[in-house]
């Protein structure tokens, strides 16, 4: 008989661990609290708990294809015009949940995600491996960034999602069920050239 | 939000969200070139924070070996992969456009260039990280080779202190190169560009976003809309017609090989096998060349604005 020693953190791979909040719940509370990019509804920690949920689900280009709202919320947050200061006061406010006790109670996704905002701090370790390095010193010192932490994830999301986009498809438009379909859902706020900044 | 993605790249003290720009240009390429153009924020982002990472690298602490540590090491290939991203981006633009973006700046690039070569191949970094930048030394190689041949003017460095991975490229460049791989090399690039082809074009800088539609004939050109493959197809000084049966017959054979980078010497095997005369090939990397060339801006460009003012203010 044959023996394998596990170490007893190791969770078994193929077991999904039921967090309280599902995959759709966590997809419509981030499109919710990113609804408005440059002023989000929810606090940060909460917003990293359900990108916590949608990362133990290994899809993301079928959780973006699923639901195409999540893929243009994310590219709105990041090419929303911002200027360093209003980064700044985000990743502040966004440090530690400031969300009203009675907007939670009142929202039933918000108040089991907000069930898992203690556990957010763990995706602010596993973003800052030694794989992340290169970007692993937080604004805040000692403190987790989850600002930062965030836009890795949804870089690294929307990497995803783009990598088997052909351009001639999005071009045409060949392929609706797909995100992104066509130019227009890549660039929500337009090209907005701006004045050379030499002259 | 060329702007955007800097902005925040700034922030976060890393070109992980730059390497976005490079998935724009790929697929809005008629919508966001243009305006990358026109900011100029990126170009400079690039080389501001290209130049950065070089020195912190350099400037790093050591090991008894005399290498960086593997952290270090990692997060300088991963940074200078972003970047390469966008350089990948740049070169698969027209050389008028390219013109454009880097005026004022062509020097800071060339010598952003050739300071990350330089760092790749310093001792100080792992030969696993060596080996892995190799492609990316090629990239910045063609990168800073193109700018000195596209802006001659505007380099400062002297010929005869161009680093060796540069100057190979740019000999390389200068060398005929035979028939068929010149013909491929043509072919790829013009099918890798999504501008409309056809000469004087009035569609202001390609802004349309419209779907661009390849010749049916040839299947390499491709125009913004029927009016301008008319236009192009009697243009008086670069007429598609002369030559659109011929890089047909050229497409037919060897056009599957066109979509992969490593496929050219199966194009050329092709080519003979199909006894695809060396003239027809020459002709047809000939005509492609000089219309590549004339693709830009037809709209009355900032930069040309830029560029004329800049000239007053020299006196």
């Amino acid at each position: 008989m044959n023996l394998t020693v596990r170490d007893k953190y190791d969770a078994e791979p193929t077991k999904k661990i039921d967090l309280g909040v599902t995959l759709d719940e966590a997809v419509s509370f981030i499109i919710e609290a990113l609804e408005d990019p440059l002023n989000p509804r929810w606090c940060g920690p909460s917003v990293s708990a359900c990108m916590m949920v949608i990362r133990h689900h290994n899809a993301p280009g079928t959780i973006i294809n699923g639901n195409r709202l999540f893929g243009s919320t994310i590219v709105a947050f990041l090419t929303a015009k911002r200027s360093i200061a209003t980064i700044e006061t985000l990743a502040s406010r966004w440090h530690n949940c400031e969300c009203s006790h009675v907007a939670i109670n009142g929202h039933c996704i918000a108040a089991a995600v907000h069930e898992l905002t203690e556990m957010a701090p763990i995706i602010m370790t596993l973003s800052t491996l030694p794989e992340n390095h290169q970007c692993a010193f937080g604004r805040f010192g000692d403190k987790n960034d989850v600002l930062r932490a965030m836009i890795e994830l949804f870089v690294e999301y929307f990497e995803d999602a783009m990598r088997n986009v052909k351009p001639s498809s999005v071009a045409n438009g060949r392929h609706p069920e797909i995100w992104p379909a066509t130019p227009r859902d890549l660039i929500p706020y337009g090209v907005q050239p701006q004045e050379l900044d030499f002259i | 939000m060329v702007e955007s993605l800097v902005t925040l790249s700034r922030f976060m003290r890393s070109a992980h969200v730059f390497s976005l720009v490079h998935l724009f240009i790929h697929i809005c390429g008629p919508v966001m070139v243009p305006a990358i153009v026109t900011s100029r924020s990126a170009p400079k982002y690039m080389v501001e924070h290209g130049l950065k990472i070089c020195s912190d690298v350099s400037n790093t602490h050591l090991d008894p070996n005399g290498k960086v540590n593997d952290d270090t090491a990692k997060a300088f290939a991963n940074e200078l992969g972003y970047l390469a991203y966008f350089v990948n981006g740049l070169l698969t633009m027209p050389p008028l456009l390219n013109r454009d973006l880097h005026f004022g700046i062509a020097n800071n690039a060339f010598d952003f260039a050739t300071q990350a070569i330089l760092t790749v191949e310093s001792p100080i970094i792992p030969q696993f990280y060596q080996a892995k930048l190799k492609p990316v030394i090629e990239q910045f190689s063609n990168y800073a080779s193109a700018l000195f041949t596209t802006m001659p003017e505007e380099i400062t460095v002297p010929r005869a202190h161009i680093h060796p991975a540069i100057r190979s490229i740019m000999v390389r460049m200068a060398t005929p190169s035979p028939p068929a791989e010149f013909a491929y090399a043509a072919m790829r690039q013009a099918r890798s560009m999504r501008f409309c082809f056809a000469p004087e074009c009035p569609e202001p800088a390609q802004l349309s976003g419209r779907v661009y539609m390849r010749c049916s004939g040839c299947r390499v050109v491709a125009y913004c809309s029927t009016t301008c493959q008319k236009r192009a197809w009697t243009h008086k000084q670069l007429p598609h017609r002369g030559i659109c049966k011929k890089m047909m017959q050229v497409y037919n054979i060897g056009g599957d090989y066109l979509h992969q980078a490593d496929s050219q010497d199966r194009f050329v095997w092709e080519m003979r096998r199909a006894k695809i005369e060396d003239l027809i090939l020459k002709e047809v990397g000939v005509w492609l060349c000089v219309a590549s060339t004339k693709l830009q801006r037809t709209d009355p460009s900032p930069i040309a604005d830029a560029r004329k003012h800049s000239l007053q203010r020299e006196g």
